[in-house]
């Protein structure tokens, strides 16, 4: 998990899910797993993921291998690539939406969730203001 | 009662449904997706909120939907009326800033929703200079206007619930200078598009379903 006062500038890969409550600013590619953009979360970026759920603020493009969320507090600007979406109640969207119901763009299935510790690897520096890393790679264990 | 090339018809009162809208009939939109064809996505332009029911009904065809609340960018900086011709080129260029609408890509239907209620002269000539390009000989609209300038602002909007039905929300907000054009004077503006029919609602609105005009066709 990103926390709230973390800032990242960079990519972000890897082989497992990941929540974001902090900001993010690069790009984001899991494309095998979940990524949630919490209602702190603040994303400048594109992101690549099997399940995309966004109660925050994202900038970027998404691309859901099965399906995209947008919650009520969910606020993106940018386009869309799912087989299914679902936009709550209040949720904010400006871009475009591309959809086809009969096709699953992810080629990659998990056998189920890998819930290791966030290692970090990368430069990264530690600010008062909050911890700024940059070409975040999340790993196993 | 049926409608027929302009004639105009009055619609059927709203049902109460357990969601958060209810639904009311609509005898134009089925007419907006006939001839939809399986093999090519359908491209979608909505100029209005993204409201959840309306992306539930697309996510059902194999579908681009672009959509952009253009009300909600207003008021626009370009807005210029002492400058006319100069705000008109300029607004253009902001309007298309705003919709973002990729080189290539034609659309299907249009959703103005009741934008031409809002946007005024300049901004409606603007608007359509913009859609232009985006638009092929079968390319269909949608909009509600109000019936004549006197009719009140509309305290409603307005989602898809099915092919045959829209939902109907309370507004949680208004957008700014609500400038009703008389029917003539908004058609003359769409320029690229002419009316196939129109539904009075109950509220003195005009739900109407437009058309391509011959000489915007493209090849």
């Amino acid at each position: 998990m990103i926390g709230s006062t973390i800032k990242i500038k960079g990519e972000i890969t890897g082989d497992e899910d990941l929540v974001i409550e902090g900001s993010v600013e690069g790009a984001i590619d899991l494309v095998a797993h979940q990524v949630t953009v919490g209602e702190t979360g603040k994303v400048k970026a594109d992101i690549k993921a099997k399940t995309v759920i966004v109660n925050g603020n994202v900038i970027g493009d998404i691309t859901g291998g099965e399906k995209v969320i947008i919650s009520k507090s969910g606020n993106i600007n940018g386009n869309i690539v799912t087989p299914r979406m679902t936009l709550e109640d209040g949720a904010v969207f400006k871009g475009s939406i591309d959809m086809d119901p009969g096709e699953t763009l992810s080629k990659q299935d998990t056998s189920g969730k890998q819930k290791n510790k966030l290692t970090g690897s990368g430069k990264f520096e530690l600010t008062d203001t909050g911890r700024e890393v940059t070409n975040l790679d999340i790993k196993n264990g | 009662m049926n409608n027929q090339d302009g004639q105009i018809s009055v619609d059927c009162p709203p049902s109460t449904s357990e969601s958060s809208f209810e639904t009311q009939p609509s005898r134009l939109l089925q007419s907006l997706f006939e001839n939809i064809q399986a093999e090519k996505p359908l491209v979608v332009l909505n100029i209005g909120a993204a409201l959840p029911e309306t992306i539930n009904f697309f996510a059902n065809y194999r579908c681009k939907l672009f959509i952009t609340d253009l009300l909600a960018e207003f008021p626009l900086s370009a807005y210029s009326p002492r400058d006319e011709s100069e705000s008109r080129i300029t607004l253009r260029d902001e309007i298309a800033d705003i919709l973002s609408i990729p080189d290539g890509v034609v659309f299907d239907i249009v959703f103005f929703w009741d934008s031409p209620n809002y946007l005024g002269e300049d901004n409606i000539s603007a608007l359509m200079q913009v859609l232009k390009p985006h638009l092929h000989g079968k390319s269909k609209a949608h909009c509600f206007v109000a019936r004549s300038p006197e009719t009140p602002e509309g305290q409603i909007i307005h989602g898809i619930q099915d092919a045959g039905h829209l939902t109907v929300r309370r507004r949680s907000r208004f957008p700014p200078n609500y400038q009703p054009l008389p029917q003539s004077r908004l058609l003359s503006l769409l320029k690229s598009f002419t009316l196939d029919r129109s539904v009075l609602m109950r509220d003195q609105r005009l739900e109407l379903l437009l058309t391509v005009v011959k000489s915007d066709r493209r090849v």
